[in-house]
């Protein structure tokens, strides 16, 4: 009697959903895809950090212990310098090691033991929330056959595989239970959901401000189309909304035929979003190559149909297969003995190791070694330190406010139409927003003629948690056309300005 | 004679063998994979607790800061950001009058993010110390007095390029930018003064900027320190031990 009888998949049972859901078999496509992309990404950001890691993450340097910030000092042994180095170059190797899934297992662990470790020695420039979901990542992956296919394991034993089967045999793909893929999918949508509740929780997030404020930030990458649309808040204001909706709905939509699709597509295009307007590169890419995990057998089974299909009809596509193929099965080795590839894992390991520790000891990062002795510290010119140590400046009102548009229409709390021309006879609104933090404030609005002649004067007390108020100027048709300026002041002093022009009100004429 | 015994002896040995194959075999692997089976599902069950406790967490800010592990389950990307742009400058002023930069070192600094120095992203000012005592061990320099943090900060709209800022505003850019010390240290690595951010400071400054609020105040406050470890200066609002301060990283997170 076998095993699988006696616990079968289809038992009409109430865990039928659950045992289909968790344990049903497929081959592990979308995890290999996965186990290629992410330690790329992350190996990306090691390679950059690694001529620093004795700064970043070694008691030779500055490092920042995440769990200090949480009150849990010496939490992890803070490692010398050297060893931090060679760890950290290790690290390296194991994610190119997963990545092209050479000891997959054995290198998935290891990138998941030190890339949380070296994450936890630095929080200011390593731990963050893509890297968080890294390490959960990498952990699934761990848990997974994801090197089953696609990878140099199973090229590898694919050889001894075939070797062993008589011809007339078709070599199929392992197939395995896909609780580790849908553990990464139902990490996906918890995380989306986790970020949906905290922009709930964050002020001023639906309204725009808050991406407006990180558009105008320069703590990422470049981004000029973020810089670009805080020109257009209102468009702020709609994504945020698509966002909050997306993200929360995600976890509801995701394992329904279109939702999946509709939710990936969002996900994507919300991601690559962020990547032009706020400057972030390492998140979208950790985001969009986790994705993969929602691929389906039936997916890749479909798509290499339409490549087949594809070949089929176009000759050189399928002479370039033909040719890629018959050079990879060329460099597969003829005859592999089994200890061969875990002993030129370690030596290359080895290898990596030392050469790493080697050549960061010949760079000298902190010029410990020079022949001219150590480095001096650069003196600070006595202006700079003069402004930096003067007495406390009191805000200026300027900086309490951000602008000042003038329009006709408004669509959730924004003016949509700015504009610098109007009929007489319009109603003129002036919108002012404000910087946070302000005080209780009063806002003088001077419509004036361009001579400086008031026309026009209202005002408004902004409670501290406003950011904006928007003021109603009625374009009497008494006035004359021509040049005129809205003038806001704080404190008796103007703070902003906005001209406009009066147009004459356009009458009916027959034909 | 005992040859041909011992033969049945053994055959029937081999026989019994068999028999206990065929019973004990699928036996063992049914309770293997019931085994296997089982810590899958708890680990399964496990994992996704864990992550539900860390969305619990989060939603009624629960112990969101209780260990440093729940940084890796509470998935609050997006903690805010303020209208105000903010860097760090850690400064040494040496015996003869003379201001040395201490961060970041003469050796370069390591840019995480974008074009902005390591220094800058920390938020909470903890690896401050470790910065200057890094480069002042591994520099040569005069005697120390003090190591001096101080914070830069100006207006986020001055961020937005020429081309934004000519369609947005009428009158040209008036950059100005506002330092505040945040902390004093001495030589030997032992902070003398620690200071409010300038961003609390500015909040503080706004909320007493209310006579009826600061009569209350000075009504409810002793004019001698009455209890040990009391305050004269308020230091404005309080902050909640059990939440962390957020390491508001500007990395999309």
């Amino acid at each position: 009697m076998d095993a699988k009888e006696v616990i079968s998949a289809k038992s009409h049972s109430v865990r039928n959903p659950f045992q289909r859901f968790f344990f049903a078999k497929e081959v592990p496509y979308g995890l290999a895809i996965v186990r290629m992309l992410l330690p790329l990404v992350l190996l990306g950001t090691v390679c950059t950090r690694w001529s620093f890691s004795r700064e970043l993450f070694s008691a030779d340097g500055a490092p920042a212990p995440l769990a200090d910030i949480f009150g849990f000092y010496d939490f992890l042994p803070v490692l010398s310098g050297t060893v931090a180095v060679g760890l950290f170059a290790a690290l390296g190797f194991f994610l190119l090691c997963s990545s092209i899934g050479w000891m997959t297992r054995f290198s998935m662990i290891a990138s998941l033991v030190l890339y949380t470790y070296f994450c936890f020695m630095d929080c200011i420039s390593m731990a963050t929330k893509y890297s968080a979901i890294a390490s959960h990542v990498l952990f699934l992956l761990s848990l997974s056959n994801c090197g089953a296919v696609w990878s140099i394991d199973s090229w590898l034993k694919g050889k001894q595989v075939k070797k062993s089967l008589p011809e007339y045999t078709k070599y199929e793909m392992p197939r395995f239970e896909i609780w580790p893929q849908r553990l990464m999918q139902i990490l996906i949508a918890l995380i989306y959901f986790g970020a949906g509740i905290t922009k709930l929780h964050t002020a001023g997030y639906l309204e725009g401000d808050q991406i407006s404020y990180w558009a105008m930030s320069r703590y990422n990458n470049p981004h000029p189309l973020g810089e670009f649309l805080t020109m257009y808040p209102v468009i702020l204001s709609v994504m945020s909304y698509v966002a909050i909706v997306w993200e929360i709905a995600f976890v509801f939509i995701v394992w329904q035929k279109w939702g999946r699709i509709f939710g990936l597509v969002l996900g994507a295009s919300f991601h690559i979003g962020t990547f032009f307007s706020l400057g972030l590169y390492i998140f979208p890419m950790v985001s969009i190559s986790i994705y993969f995990c929602f691929l389906t057998e039936k997916d890749v089974q479909w798509i290499s149909a339409q490549f087949r299909r594809l070949c089929r009809k176009g000759n050189w596509l399928k002479q370039y297969s033909i040719a890629i193929s018959s050079a990879v099965e060329r460099l597969r080795p003829q005859k592999n003995a089994g200890w061969k590839s875990p002993a030129s894992w370690s030596t290359a390991f080895v290898a990596v190791l030392f050469l790493s520790i080697y050549v960061e000891h010949q760079q000298d990062i902190y010029g410990l070694r020079r022949a001219e002795g150590r480095m001096a510290l650069h003196e600070l010119a006595p202006e700079t330190i003069e402004k930096m140590l003067a007495p406390e400046q009191v805000m200026r009102q300027k900086d309490k406010f951000l602008s000042v548009d003038v329009g006709t229409q408004m669509v959730a709390g924004w003016l949509t139409n700015r504009k610098s021309e109007f009929m007489l006879g319009d109603l003129i609104l002036v919108q002012c927003c404000l910087n946070p933090p302000h005080e209780d404030i009063w806002i003088d609005c001077h419509f004036c003629e361009e001579n400086g002649r008031i026309v026009h004067r209202t005002g408004n007390i902004v409670s501290r948690e406003n950011l904006r108020n928007t003021f109603q100027i009625y374009a009497n048709e008494a006035l004359e056309p021509g040049q005129y300026y809205i003038s806001i002041k704080s404190k008796g002093v103007e703070v902003l300005r906005r001209s406009l022009t009066l147009l004459p009100k356009m009458s009916a004429v027959a034909n | 004679m005992v040859i041909r015994l011992l033969r049945n002896i053994k055959s029937l040995y081999g026989k019994v063998l068999q028999k206990f194959d065929l019973i004990v075999k699928p036996g063992k692997a049914i309770l293997m994979r019931l085994l296997k089976r089982g810590l899958i599902s708890l680990t399964i069950t496990s994992y996704i607790g864990i992550l539900l406790f860390g969305i619990f967490s989060h939603t009624f800010s629960y112990k969101t800061g209780r260990h440093p592990t729940m940084y890796y389950i509470v998935w609050d990307m997006f903690c805010g950001w303020s209208a105000f742009s903010i860097r760090t400058h850690i400064v040494g002023e040496g015996i003869s009058g003379k201001y040395y930069e201490l961060a970041p070192g003469p050796w370069g600094e390591y840019k995480p993010y974008g074009n902005l120095g390591r220094r800058h992203y920390d938020t909470t000012g903890d690896a401050w110390l470790r910065m200057a005592m890094n480069t002042l061990d591994k520099t040569e320099h005069e005697p120390m007095l003090r190591i001096l943090c101080i914070e830069e900060a100006w207006c986020k709209k001055y961020n937005l390029p020429d081309s934004v800022w000519d369609q947005r505003y009428e009158s040209p850019k008036d950059f100005h930018n506002y330092f505040r010390l945040r902390r004093v240290i001495t030589p030997d690595g032992m902070i003398a003064q620690n200071y409010v951010p300038w961003l609390t400071r500015q909040r503080y400054l706004q909320i007493n900027d209310n006579p009826r609020l600061l009569a209350d105040m000075s009504r409810g406050r002793p004019f001698f320190a009455a209890t040990i470890g009391s305050r004269v200066e308020p230091e404005g609002p309080q902050h909640d031990p059990d939440v962390p301060i957020r390491l508001a990283s500007p990395v999309g997170n």
